[in-house]
């Protein structure tokens, strides 16, 4: 996958619940370079979650068009695990391949710090192993596209920095193209070598930053110093 | 806590015990006390069983009822799955098949029974038939309901992993339906085999209701206690050998909690 991906969306609407419509995106373009890491930063409701699962082909009632070759392997991390609670750990992420009895997946267990628990049920995990799960599942199949929809939302900082260094790690290794869609600045300096800031209503770009800095040489304080250089440039976009 | 679960089944099989033989206590001193043919005492009913049992009538008989019974279950349960199903799902399927639903909801057995027996003849298909086609309403709207209740979230999650058909149905779309299917997988065989009897009764010249009926004109009560009981004991011992094992290995992964 060497062709860069492209989403244009002229006119995204929902139904309302009262029968109007209600407009999520207009004449929204972006353009995802194969192999690097793009964090999509924005306000709730600016129509990042929308975007990528028109990305996907989750959502085809949209105006605009998608390039993305038809054979791409996706991996998609919700902002939920969504993992089949009636599968053990080791079903959920078997169920997803196309070859479940060659594949080998002890070294992605390992990785990902899941070994022990494969024949758990998601019931029985804490939020932040299921979180865990849910990107095992998607590193399973060697996605050509890695989608991070705020996969590390609602854990603590302590454990969200360990995934945050287990996707980056699984990222390096493959070199895929990963969009990652985040509130949270620090992750995507940390993480990304691409930042888009995207405003409200309707969605549009407002900025798009590249940074040179490999991420294993991004310290505390260049994140921090960063941050504080975002926050004053587009204060209310970036907290 | 295995020892906890052992023992309050165990609890549970005593009091079901006790409750039965105090019942067959209590038949059997009214039956003493005011002796008359359509009370028949406890031991007049088993001599009767007995003597079915021996001449292998009711064996036979009761062979023909239950395969009825399975027969028009699994068409009730696979048909109206599947119609269920793509009614929940498909919101066009759903209009175009709504009305005949609420008509066949409404229609009384007997109706459909005499129906298919004058259509079709007094035949093996037209009998199992009217049988499937008076559960099939309810395992409708019991799949409906459950297909409506199916989580959006896992739905996507099986599109944007590319998912095969098979594999969504399999392993995301059934799982989630499981208590639906037990719903009416249980409601289903108490009404099917009750149904069964009354085709029997009406058209066919063997199984269970045909034997009720022949001991109904004799006016011989043992013997139709004989053969209900039997039958009941039948039913119950599907309920716990088969539905009963099968919901709860469905249900493993749930949490357990202490």
């Amino acid at each position: 996958m060497s062709e860069p991906l492209e989403l244009h969306i002229a006119r995204k609407t929902y139904r309302g619940a009262e029968g109007g419509t209600v407009e999520a995106v207009r004449d929204l373009s972006l353009a995802f370079d194969s192999g690097r890491f793009t964090a999509l930063i924005g306000p709730s409701g600016c129509g990042k979650t929308t975007s990528l699962r028109i990305l996907a082909g989750l959502d085809h009632d949209f105006e605009g068009r998608v390039k993305l070759p038809a054979d791409t392997r996706i991996g998609f991390v919700f902002q939920e695990p969504r993992l089949l609670p009636w599968r053990t750990v080791i079903d959920n992420i078997r169920l997803v391949l196309d070859a479940p009895d060659t594949a080998d997946l002890t070294p992605l267990i390992d990785e990902l710090g899941l070994s022990g628990m494969e024949r758990k049920f998601p019931t029985e995990l804490s939020l932040g192993l299921a979180r865990r799960v849910a990107l095992a599942r998607a590193l399973a199949i060697a996605p050509d596209l890695l989608i991070l929809d705020e996969p590390f939302t609602s854990l603590d900082e302590t454990t969200a920095l360990r995934l945050r260094q287990m996707v980056l790690t699984a990222w390096k290794r493959r070199h895929t193209t990963a969009i990652l869609v985040t509130h949270n600045i620090r992750e995507a300096l940390q993480l990304a070598d691409r930042i888009i800031l995207l405003a409200p209503s309707p969605a549009r770009v407002v900025a798009d930053l590249g940074i040179g800095l490999p991420q294993e040489e991004r310290t505390e304080a260049f994140v921090e110093e960063m941050r504080t250089k975002m926050v004053r440039d587009w204060p209310g976009l970036v907290a | 806590m295995p020892m906890g679960v052992r023992s309050a089944a165990g609890r549970r099989t005593v009091t079901a015990g006790l409750s039965a033989v105090i019942l067959i206590g209590v038949w059997g001193l009214v039956a003493a006390i005011s002796p008359s043919r359509t009370l028949p005492a406890p031991w007049e009913v088993a001599t009767a069983l007995g003597d079915e049992i021996t001449s292998g009538r009711l064996p036979w008989h009761l062979f023909c009822t239950l395969s009825r019974v399975s027969a028009a279950f699994l068409l009730a349960m696979s048909l109206g799955s599947a119609i269920g199903i793509a009614m929940g799902r498909h919101r066009a399927v759903n209009e175009a098949l709504d009305l005949w639903l609420v008509v066949l909801l409404n229609l009384p057995a007997l109706v459909i029974i005499i129906m298919a027996y004058m259509w079709f003849g007094l035949t093996e298909a037209a009998a199992i038939g009217a049988v499937a086609l008076n559960k099939l309403p309810n395992v409708v709207v019991t799949l409906r309901e459950g297909a409506r209740a199916l989580d959006p979230d896992l739905d996507q999650m099986a599109r944007a992993f590319r998912l095969s058909w098979r594999k969504r149905m399999a392993h995301v779309v059934l799982p989630q339906l499981t208590p639906y299917f037990a719903a009416s997988a249980r409601s289903g065989l108490a009404l099917v085999w009750k149904i069964v009897l009354v085709v029997e009764l009406l058209g066919r010249s063997n199984g269970i209701g045909f034997q009720l009926n022949m001991f109904f004109q004799l006016f011989d009560m043992a013997s139709i206690l004989a053969y209900a009981i039997s039958f009941v004991a039948v039913m119950l011992a599907a309920e716990m050998l088969i539905l009963q094992p099968f919901e709860r290995r469905a249900n493993r992964w749930r949490v357990r909690t202490a």
